[in-house]
């Protein structure tokens, strides 16, 4: 699905002496099927401009069109049921919203709000519940026994289980270590190729960025200060510096790189790009000497 | 939720603000104990012009005070109404069934509506120009003296502020999980009482869990920083008493017995 904002502000307590700013004339365009990372410092707006997505805050000048859905400031509560399914959003420390008895009821809680009969939700979050690794033995345990990897992955089944078109992912991997970080951003981009899922990942982690992203939107004060490829985006270091935002750690290591004298005429911003620009170079050095 | 604004703080550095959370507190205890001595009208005029010189000293505008106190108004309603209809007396205007409205009535729901709003007029004053934090600094030096039947004042008090200190945390909390149910497709506004109830399943059980985890890791927390208990601990924030809060305890005084002299006369 295409998700355009249109000139969205959204202002938070509006109307009343304590009113604060949250979004200033976003305009943005997520193409359906695509991998888009919004990248800021803390109290950007990133978090404001998602929960446009489906429409948990509706904004107060504007309008934001998903799919064939278009929210407005007028729009009602009632219209957005069929947006909120095909919208799947996974909040920060998603395991906070676990809640039911068993892991399998709680997987199958959203499948079953969106009108699915019990035995086809449970088999949907049999499904889910294998895809994010959590294995048949745990399904009948209570949720707040697991670990916090297991719980984490058990709420987000929760959200894959309404099998959405649209995958919204606040941090996801923050605060697990590793390997899990690495498993759960594979399963995202393994699912988004998959179902054809537009995903759109709120992240600090730049390397998630430059691994995955195609089109990177980066915000500051409630505004869009740059939208384009992560190629685009990070090329200019002065600017990043300017904006306190960070590098990749290619990017850091190119850095150090050109210090010692290597040239790039492109930043790279992965490993095999890095290798494929510094080999030549490595052997006219090996040459030279 | 959002719109009520008793019990919530407006940043700012007014007079009413500067006072001593100390004196507001009692202040707000006398003012309301007084109100209930007030039988006539003049006392009420009186009681009137107390809060908006009080609100006008704030630096915080009647329509804001006026709009937050919108959703309240059915309560007064109801228990104007109530009043009004119950109230058996010598004249009666209106009668239908057993309900009538009688002079009596009239008289009672009048002073009623008078009372609960200057009471809730002060007391949201109270909570708009002092801190939380303060108020409960202020609650513990007022309640101390009860420490000599054994009341454990330091417990009370801490977990005063401690609770004080995570009402915005655990509202902040509550938005989150709301939002993640939503997400999920929970209905919390439409449907039947029973309906409604049940979607807040969702939202209660979370809270708990997370209200657990976050005492849990707070007493850790609290014990590896030295807490033991109350006993034999400084103080950080100090409470000082300023030569206004004495001033504005003599106004005070003088206007309550005035008002106290004028009910006898009449």
């Amino acid at each position: 699905m295409d998700i355009t904002f249109k000139q969205v502000d959204y202002t938070y307590q509006a109307d009343s002496p304590m009113a604060t700013p949250g979004l200033r004339d976003v305009n943005l365009h997520f193409q359906s099927g695509t991998y888009n990372a919004i990248i800021g410092q803390t109290g950007s707006g990133k978090s404001t401009l998602l929960q446009h997505l489906n429409a948990l805050l509706i904004p107060t000048k504007g309008e934001v069109v998903v799919g064939d859905q278009v929210v407005t400031p007028q729009t009602k509560n009632k219209e957005l049921y069929d947006l909120r399914r095909k919208v799947g959003l996974v909040f920060q420390f998603p395991e906070s919203q676990l809640f039911e008895e068993t892991v399998l009821k709680d997987v199958a809680f959203a499948p079953k709000n969106f009108g699915k009969t019990a035995a086809e939700a449970d088999e949907i979050a049999r499904r889910a519940l294998r895809l994010v690794g959590i294995a048949p033995e745990l399904e009948d345990k209570m949720p707040f026994d697991l670990s916090g990897g297991q719980m984490r992955r058990v709420a987000i089944a929760g959200v894959l289980a309404m099998e959405p078109e649209v995958l919204v992912l606040d941090e996801p991997t923050a605060g697990l270590d590793p390997v899990g970080r690495e498993e759960m951003m594979t399963l995202f981009v393994k699912i988004q190729q998959e179902r054809d899922l537009t995903v759109i990942l709120v992240t600090h982690q730049m390397d998630d960025v430059v691994r995955y992203a195609q089109q990177v939107v980066v915000m500051e004060q409630g505004r869009v200060l740059k939208t384009g490829q992560p190629q685009e985006i990070f090329a200019d270091i002065p600017w990043l510096h300017q904006h306190n935002l960070e590098l990749p750690s290619t990017g850091r290591l190119v850095q150090q790189l050109q210090q010692q004298g290597f040239q790039f005429d492109q930043v790279p911003l992965t490993v095999p790009d890095l290798l494929a620009q510094l080999a030549p170079q490595l052997k006219q050095v090996a040459t030279h000497e | 939720m959002n719109k009520l604004i008793f019990g919530r703080y407006y940043p700012g550095d007014s007079f009413v603000h500067r006072l001593d959370p100390r004196l507001k507190l009692i202040l707000n205890i006398l003012f309301i104990v007084l109100i209930f001595f007030a039988q006539h009208w003049p006392s009420y005029v009186i009681l009137g012009a107390v809060v908006v010189v009080s609100v006008w000293a704030s630096g915080i505008s009647l329509g804001f005070f006026l709009r937050g106190l919108r959703p309240m108004l059915w309560l007064i309603l109801f228990t104007v109404g109530l009043q009004l209809f119950f109230t058996s007396g010598q004249h009666v205007y209106w009668q239908w069934g057993w309900l009538s409205i009688s002079r009596e009535g009239l008289i009672n729901a009048g002073y009623i509506a008078a009372r609960f709003l200057l009471i809730i007029f002060m007391s949201t004053l109270l909570t708009l120009t002092t801190q939380p934090l303060e108020i409960a600094d202020g609650l513990e030096y007022l309640i101390s003296p009860l420490r000599v039947i054994k009341f454990p004042v330091n417990e009370v008090a801490l977990m005063l502020s401690i609770a004080l200190r995570f009402v915005p945390k655990l509202m902040d909390e509550t938005t989150k999980i709301m939002n993640a149910q939503r997400a999920r497709g929970v209905d919390f506004n439409n449907g039947s009482l029973l309906k409604r109830a049940k979607a807040l399943l969702p939202l209660l059980i979370p809270l708990m869990m997370s209200s657990i985890d976050i005492a849990s890791d707070l007493t850790t927390a609290m014990i590896s920083r030295g807490y033991r208990d109350g006993e034999g601990r400084t103080r950080y924030r100090i409470l000082k008493w300023q030569s206004r809060d004495s001033w504005v305890l003599a106004a005070f005084a003088v206007i309550s017995t005035g008002m106290l002299v004028l009910e006898r006369m009449m």
